[in-house]
């Protein structure tokens, strides 16, 4: 089981490996415009060779995401790797990482007592997300009477639901048509069934959701703690794309695809991912 | 819920408690803190149900259980720290603290009521857990934060509600914790410097708070960690090794600057303290390698290039006149009647400026112009902020000093670098303010841009305040076009936040009074988005007064940009009938209801300097109907709010005021008469502020009102009561100087006749060395003392007795010519223009800056003048005019006349004689020491108004020897505009009314010429002041004619 978490980490800790590698080339490269408006695509691909980001700050970068993202498995072996100094604070990662294990398993009034632990302020003071939790925990509540075998479930079955909803989501409903449309959907779930209902609906049946919470709740977490709450690599490649597009945009000569590494299609390409992890 | 509570209730107290139910006790209060956390409703009921006693018991039994083992907050966290179900039990019950203060104003009464913000102190003190620590720190802050929200309600009389945090031992225990070093991880420590910054920032509100935060080591606490960031981030390069700088995020700085300028703010002293903080010099004393001062590398020229890279932009400003013409431009001498620079009230700075360290402030506020460079949105904002009280604190303080020209020179490079590099700065940030540009969409991001939105002006107004170099820069940066669309945008409707569904009933307690105070919650305030417009608002109208103050071009762009009716409209407070329990009616408060009182102050700011513009008065300002709302706020509760709104009626009633007829009608005589007796004549500790603008407002209805409303006003103050307040308190002035072993000597403050300004607290040493010795009575109790008496400096003052101004010699006249005399006499061989002060002592600097702001009677004694300048020229603008002479006479008949003259020469008189000067060397004459100039002006500005009478009342006025006696050393005052009304008065006397005067006046001549003064005028004709030179032309030709 533990084995096989750490593969799962490590597979992610490659990916990323690939991607900041090719993302700090062209980013460095495409630095100082002026020289670049001469140069050929050719010169370009020189650039982007001659361009050596130091082994250390792509370590640097991957330990970081390891950290925000909540991988502490990974962050403690891959320290151990690169001779890296360990991430400090092991505690407060491995409480994200139960955060969000509970919400992806769906049980949702776990993870709002652990964030109530690690600092009641996030909820207090973020309606927003805890009302997406809460939301998360009526849909879980739903599946359980959709998911009883039986083709329609009596409507007695959903007495809890409503009860919760009562309770816990339409206080706060009518304060922001956001909360009410977001209530309004979640209890349209109760009314069609699975199969006749349309994208939007289905959509809030999907565990993708969880997955969505599950990240804006690490994000809250590390903000409260006065952290980054986005790992670096995400600024870098949102960087990228910016400065990409600003040199399109004042027509500096660069090729018409430059690849990011990170899908399949891009390996095709010929940046030869594995050779990069260390 | 409630059973929740009775369970933990049953428990009963800590102690008693096994491990095993102590730990469901902590089951059971977090599994209240799950139940509210979110969830506002609920909290409001818990709070019913009596949550907060419950808190409070389980909160403070903490404190008799750990007295044993009770640990200085102080000293460093014990390595091994065991987590026990007590500290769990506590840190559930602070959570539900943090919850309950989150639940926004309501909450805060009963959490007061309770007692919560002292329990919780204690806590702090005693506890090192840093889980622990910071949470109560989060309650604090949450208790804070909600609370400050309150004071801005303008339906409760709440501001009486303080929070307690604040009292000596309560910030004891933070500054211990910011010195203790965590051995917690660094996370918990930057959030627990974070919270505690906060906590000051807010709760300092007073000025007793901020003068113990002052008192204690916080500030400097605060100033070593900025000094720290700045040598971590290289802005400086430091060889020291007196600082050991703890590392601090850029969120913990900004927060920790924030709560400099609360500390700092509404105080010289203060601010002084701040950047004479001993790390902050050795930041910029320690910078080189060199022993030689190098600090010039800080300068403009050199761009702050203490790494070796310029880091400022370079500037070069020319160097500016070296000699005295600070009166104005050299190039037309005349103009200088007109430029009058000199600052009210600060006068007695003077004798010790010169010890300020003029290279130090330039380097401090280029490195906070650094700072704000360096930094992006609301740190930047603060940090100009700070840049903006501490550059304020030194104009404060460096008034007048125009004889030294190096002095000069740098306070201009100073400025020249603020309006080039700070005020751009600010400008952008209003204008990011104004255009609601974004900077991010996460939520800090949202909540910088909404800090960013509610300060920019009011940070840009502190910057460019009582400076027209400054103004001038922002509305070149554009910071019109950016702050009269905040303006106006603070009254759009915004879209409230609708109330909260309940599936219950709210539960209606029957009657909420018979619930005991913890039990019951408060009122809610005013919505946040509106809390968040009247920010907006009172900022927009700050920079509008402060952009107004000077120049007229910007008045007209601002009338313009079309506002007028906007400052109109910020005129209104709440209707009276207005409470924020009406919310509850489905009633809810928006931007245009009304405005808060710190909206009201600021709108009243902007009146009065927008009615400084004779054009504007008789048009859009008389237009948009500017009176009506000001006079309804006269009677204001509120007395701030009726001072302001008084400052703003006295331009209001000025002569070509059009404004005046509608005041006088709706009875603003009365009222101003009224507010001016308001504070009996007893209370010399009493705040005259109101007098003084009551007094000046009536000053100005009295220059050129038709006869009728000059005597009605006379009638309705008194002629009795005036007289009183022109003699006012003089005689306890003179117990003051006479006060034994050189204290404080209140009437010495003042430059005197004789030209001398004379030092405030040891009237026989030069400015540098004053010190604040036993008899002060601030000297206890206070952190300078600490560092003790200085015995050099003492010795220093005995040797000085021989340095004593001599009267016969009148070469001594100038202030600049007795200071160098000073300094030869100290440096023989030293060229005057190398004259350098002494090593600068910031401690000796600090103490004086503090004596002359704080000591009481300095202040009664500065008040006082302030009224009785106002009086004079109450008295004076009611004998101006076509009706001089009938108002002199009624004056008669109300005041005897020898009453009058005797009043009057008690102005002139010397109002001491320094006991000081017999103990120096040679001299045994004794030293006059004459009132300040500003009254002297005002009396002889009466006497030239009943010399312009009648022949009979110029006869009346020569027959008063005493008078004349009184009068003649004032010719030679060192103050240009006192020699110049002497010598008016003068001409006035020697007029020839008709040919039946003729023989009068040559009488009058005589007798002028028996005492001396035809001779002084005649001195007068030699004077460097072009305008005294012509007026005593004018004089000596009328002797002639005579």
């Amino acid at each position: 089981m533990a084995l096989g978490a750490w593969y799962l980490d490590l597979h992610e800790c490659r990916h990323v490996a690939r991607s900041t590698d090719t993302h700090l080339k062209s980013s460095s490269t495409v630095s100082p415009p002026s020289s670049i408006m001469r140069s050929t695509h050719a010169s370009f691909t020189r650039k982007v060779e001659e361009m050596k980001p130091s082994k250390s700050d792509i370590n640097w970068v991957i330990m970081d995401y390891l950290v925000s993202e909540g991988y502490p498995g990974a962050a403690e072996k891959f320290a151990q790797e690169t001779n890296l100094p360990g991430p400090v604070d092991n505690e407060s990662i491995r409480e994200r990482v139960r955060v969000r294990n509970a919400i992806h398993g769906g049980r949702l009034d776990e993870a709002i007592e652990l964030i109530n632990e690690i600092d009641p302020e996030i909820l207090d003071n973020n309606h927003l997300l805890h009302f997406h939790l809460l939301q998360l925990q009526l849909i879980e509540i739903i599946r359980t009477v959709l998911a009883k075998p039986g083709s329609n479930p009596a409507a007695t079955d959903f007495l809890p639901a409503i009860k919760f909803a009562t309770e816990q989501l339409s206080p706060r409903a009518p304060t922001d048509p956001k909360y009410q449309q977001a209530l309004e959907r979640t209890m349209a779930l109760m009314i069609f069934p699975p199969e006749k209902m349309t994208p939007e609906f289905k959509e809030l049946l999907d565990e993708e959701l969880r997955r969505k919470v599950a990240v804006d709740v690490n994000k809250a977490i590390l903000e409260s703690r006065g952290e980054r709450s986005e790992a670096k690599i995400r600024q870098l490649i949102k960087a990228r794309a910016w400065a990409e597009q600003e040199a399109k945009a004042a027509k500096v000569d660069l090729p018409a695809y430059i690849p990011l590494g990170l899908d399949a299609a891009d390996e095709l390409g010929g940046v030869d991912g594995d050779a990069m992890v260390s | 819920m409630a059973d929740t509570l009775g369970a933990i209730y049953h428990m009963g107290s800590m102690e008693a408690l096994p491990e095993v139910e102590l730990e469901a006790q902590a089951t059971a209060i977090r599994k209240l803190k799950n139940e509210i956390v979110g969830h506002d409703q609920r909290k409001e009921r818990l709070v019913c149900d009596g949550v907060v006693d419950m808190l409070v018991g389980v909160l403070s039994s903490h404190q008799r259980t750990t007295g044993s083992r009770k640990s200085e907050a102080n000293g460093p966290a014990p390595a091994t720290w065991s987590w026990t179900q007590k500290d769990e039990v506590r840190l559930q019950a602070t959570f539900i603290v943090c919850t309950l203060a989150n639940g926004g104003a309501a909450f805060i009464p009963p959490l007061l009521a309770a007692g919560v913000p002292q329990v919780l102190m204690d806590l702090l003190a005693q506890t090192t857990a840093p889980r622990l620590r910071t949470a109560t720190l989060q309650a604090l802050w949450n208790i804070v934060s909600a609370w400050s929200a309150l004071q801005e309600d303008p339906g409760e009389a709440v501001s009486a509600v303080r929070t307690d945090i604040l009292t000596k031992q309560g910030i004891e225990v933070l500054s211990g914790i910011l010195r203790s070093t965590l051995a917690d991880g660094a996370h918990n420590q930057q959030l627990q410097l974070r919270l505690i910054a906060d906590i000051v920032s807010v709760s300092a509100t007073t000025e007793a708070i901020k003068v113990l935060l002052c008192q204690s080591p916080i500030l400097d606490q605060f100033a070593d960690f900025l000094a720290a960031h700045s040598i971590a981030s290289e802005h400086v390069e430091y060889y020291g090794d007196t600082l050991r700088p703890p590392l601090s995020t850029p969120a913990t700085i900004t927060k920790m600057m924030s709560a400099i300028c609360t500390i700092i703010s509404g105080s010289t002293y203060r601010a002084h303290r701040f950047f004479l903080s001993p790390t902050i010099r050795d930041l910029f004393t320690q910078s080189w390698l060199a022993s030689s001062d190098q600090r010039h590398l800080f300068g403009a020229r050199h761009g702050f290039a203490s790494t070796g890279e310029p880091l400022l932009p370079l500037l070069h400003i020319p160097a500016y006149g070296t000699t005295t013409h600070h009166y104005g431009s050299r190039a037309f001498p005349a103009m200088a009647a007109l430029q009058n620079q000199e600052r009210r009230g600060h006068s007695v700075f003077e004798s010790i400026t010169q010890g300020g360290d003029v290279d130090h402030v330039n380097a401090v506020c280029r490195w906070l112009l650094l700072l704000a460079r360096s930094m992006q949105g609301h740190s930047r904002l603060v940090a100009l902020k700070l840049l903006a009280l501490v550059n304020n604190a030194v104009d404060a303080d460096s008034f007048d000093v125009g004889h030294r020209s190096e002095y000069m020179q740098k306070n201009r490079e100073r400025k020249k670098q603020i309006a080039l590099l700070g005020v751009p700065l600010a400008a952008k940030l209003v204008q990011v303010a104004s255009e609601g540009r974004s900077s991010g969409r996460d939520r800090s991001a949202e909540h910088d841009d909404m800090l960013v939105k509610e300060q920019a002006c009011d940070v840009l107004a502190l910057l460019v305040r009582d400076s027209d170099e400054l103004q001038v820069a922002a509305v070149d940066a554009g910071a019109i076009k950016h702050v009269c669309p905040i303006l106006k945008k603070s009254f759009d409707p915004v879209p409230l936040a609708k109330p909260m569904w309940s599936a219950r009933r709210i539960p209606g307690n029957a009657d909420p009074a018979s619930l005991p105070p913890t039990r019951r919650p408060g009122s809610q305030g005013l919505p946040l988005e509106t809390l968040h417009a009247m920010r907006c608002r009172q900022g927009a109208l700050q920079a509008l007064a402060a952009l107004a103050e000077k120049e007229d071009v910007h008045r007209k762009a601002i009338v313009e940009a079309g506002v007028v009716p906007c400052i109109f409209d910020s005129l209104k407070p709440f209707p009276p009938d207005y409470s924020t329990d009406d919310k509850r009616r489905g009633q809810v408060v928006g931007p245009k209801d009304g405005n808060t009182t710190a909206v009201l102050l600021a709108a009243c700011r902007a009146a009065k300097t927008m009615a400084r513009s004779v054009s504007l008065l008789r048009t859009s300002l008389i237009d948009a109907g500017i009176a009506k709302p000001i006079f309804q706020l006269l009677h204001h509760a509120d007395p701030e709010v009726q001072l302001a709104a008084t400052d703003a009626c006295i331009n209001l009633l000025l002569e070509f005021s059009p404004m005046r007829e509608d005041l006088i009608a709706e009875g603003v005589v009365k009222t101003l008469c009224s507010q001016a007796k308001r504070c009996g004549p007893g209370s010399a500790n009493g705040d005259l502020r109101l007098r003084v603008s009551s007094l000046w407002a009536l000053k100005h209805l009295m220059s050129a009102s038709p006869r009728e409303i000059k005597i009605k006003t006379l009638e309705e103050l008194g002629s009795g009561w005036l007289i009183g307040v022109v003699r006012g308190e003089q005689q306890h002035a003179r117990e003051y100087v006479s006060a034994p072993g050189g204290g404080v000597s209140v009437g010495l403050s003042a430059p005197n006749a004789a030209g001398e300004r004379v030092d405030l607290l040891n009237p026989q040493s030069s400015g540098m060395d004053v010190d604040v010795d036993e008899a002060d009575p601030l000297a206890e109790d206070d952190d300078e003392q600490e560092y003790g008496n200085d015995d050099a400096c003492a010795n220093d003052e005995e040797g000085d007795g021989e340095v004593m101004f001599d009267i016969s010699s009148s070469t001594h006249y100038q202030a600049s010519q007795l200071r160098s005399t000073l300094n030869n006499h100290h440096h023989p061989p030293t060229s005057p223009t190398a004259t350098q002060v002494p090593a600068f002592n910031s401690r000796r600097y600090l103490s004086s800056v503090r004596a002359i702001e704080q000591t009481p009677a300095v202040r009664a004694q500065q008040a006082e003048v302030a009224v009785q300048e106002q009086a004079l020229d109450f008295i004076r603008n009611l004998l101006n005019g076509e009706d001089c002479a009938s108002m002199f006479d009624h004056l008669l008949q109300l005041i005897a006349g020898a009453r009058i003259f005797e009043v009057l020469t008690e102005k002139l008189v010397p109002v001491a004689i320094d006991p000081a000067t017999g103990s120096g060397g040679a001299t045994t004459s004794t030293r006059p020491i004459y009132g300040p100039s500003a009254l002297i002006i005002s009396t002889v500005n009466i006497l030239t108004h009943i010399a312009n009478a009648l022949p009979r009342h110029k006869q009346l006025l020569i027959a008063q020897k005493p008078l004349l006696k009184a009068w003649l050393p004032h010719f030679n005052h060192p103050d240009r505009k006192v020699r110049v009304a002497c010598v008016w008065a003068v001409n006035s006397l020697t007029w020839i009314d008709d040919e039946s005067d003729r023989r009068d006046a040559r009488q009058r001549a005589q007798e002028l010429r028996a005492c001396g003064i035809e001779g002084a005028v005649r001195r007068l004709l030699g004077d460097e002041d072009l305008d005294v030179r012509e007026r005593a032309r004018t004089g000596v030709r009328q002797f002639e004619q005579l």
